[in-house]
């Protein structure tokens, strides 16, 4: 059986320097994060391309 | 997405040339930095970017149209403002400042006095510098970060395809990367999505579908000019 996917996942821009939220059920970015470091208990966004 | 004109607060109907790699240059021509501006051109012409100013190619009619096109087919932009950038150079150089902002292009703003400017860009972008090698060396230093940025526009292009299908913010980090240089993966994957076996099957709309392949068509051609 296939684990569920996370309703929220994370990602780092390093742009920014920050850490973004991103929800499935809203398809976009929701939140950035104002302090350095990743969010608590969110996943991280692993990226398919190289 | 809609550019609305921010002279006659309609839509833009326009087509825009984009230039991959190109920075708009906002300076005073009024001002005696030649030497300055031509040492700033060729900074970034060593690492493979290009700056075009309002001078080029500005006629009589419509200036701030032609202005605002440059401002929207550049990758990013450039200002030098000193102490003795006179008032009215100032202002235009603002106004393209924040139109440069609001259409989401990053400006570097080099100055040899951080208090000269605008206090409510809050020092973002600002690059001071107190000589030439200063300058030079501060600039390189932006540049080096733009593969970091690149990397960051594909990931966020690669989530919006994968995990929401907004083929709208797909293209517009795609393309985000592609005016910073990148036209292998980003290109590629423009190209699949919008002209590829399964892109019949994917709802388009029309004008989404011929905004991004008149894209593609520039981009490629700015790639072979590179």
């Amino acid at each position: 059986m296939c684990p569920q996917k996370s309703k929220t996942f994370q990602v780092y821009n390093a742009s920014t320097r920050r850490w973004v939220k991103y929800d499935r059920e809203q398809g976009r970015i929701v939140d950035c994060k104002k302090s350095e470091g990743p969010y608590a208990n969110i996943p991280k966004y692993r990226k398919a391309h190289s | 997405m809609i550019i609305w004109c921010p002279n006659q607060l309609c839509e833009c109907t326009k087509l825009i040339s984009p230039k991959p790699k190109t920075g708009f240059f906002m300076f005073s021509s009024r001002e005696d930095t030649r030497k300055l501006r031509t040492s700033i051109k060729k900074t970034f012409v060593d690492s493979g970017f290009h700056l075009i100013n309002a001078m080029e190619r500005v006629g009589s009619d419509d200036v701030y149209c032609k202005i605002c096109e440059q401002i929207l087919s550049s990758a990013f932009g450039v200002a030098l403002i000193t102490k003795y950038t006179p008032p009215p150079s100032l202002y235009n150089i603002y106004l393209e400042i924040g139109l440069m902002r609001a259409f989401g292009k990053e400006v570097l703003i080099l100055t040899p006095d951080r208090s000269l400017i605008a206090s409510d860009l809050e020092g973002k972008g600002v690059l001071p510098y107190t000589n030439e090698n200063d300058l030079e060396h501060g600039i390189h230093t932006w540049i080096d970060q733009i593969p970091a940025r690149i990397q960051d526009y594909n990931t966020f292009a690669e989530i919006y395809l994968k995990e929401s299908k907004d083929y709208e913010k797909f293209f517009d980090y795609s393309r985000k990367a592609i005016m910073f240089g990148d036209f292998d993966l980003p290109v590629r994957r423009l190209d699949e999505v919008f002209n590829g076996k399964a892109s019949s099957n994917t709802r388009l709309s029309r004008r989404l579908r011929s905004e991004v392949n008149s894209f593609l068509e520039f981009a490629k051609r700015a790639e072979k000019q590179q």
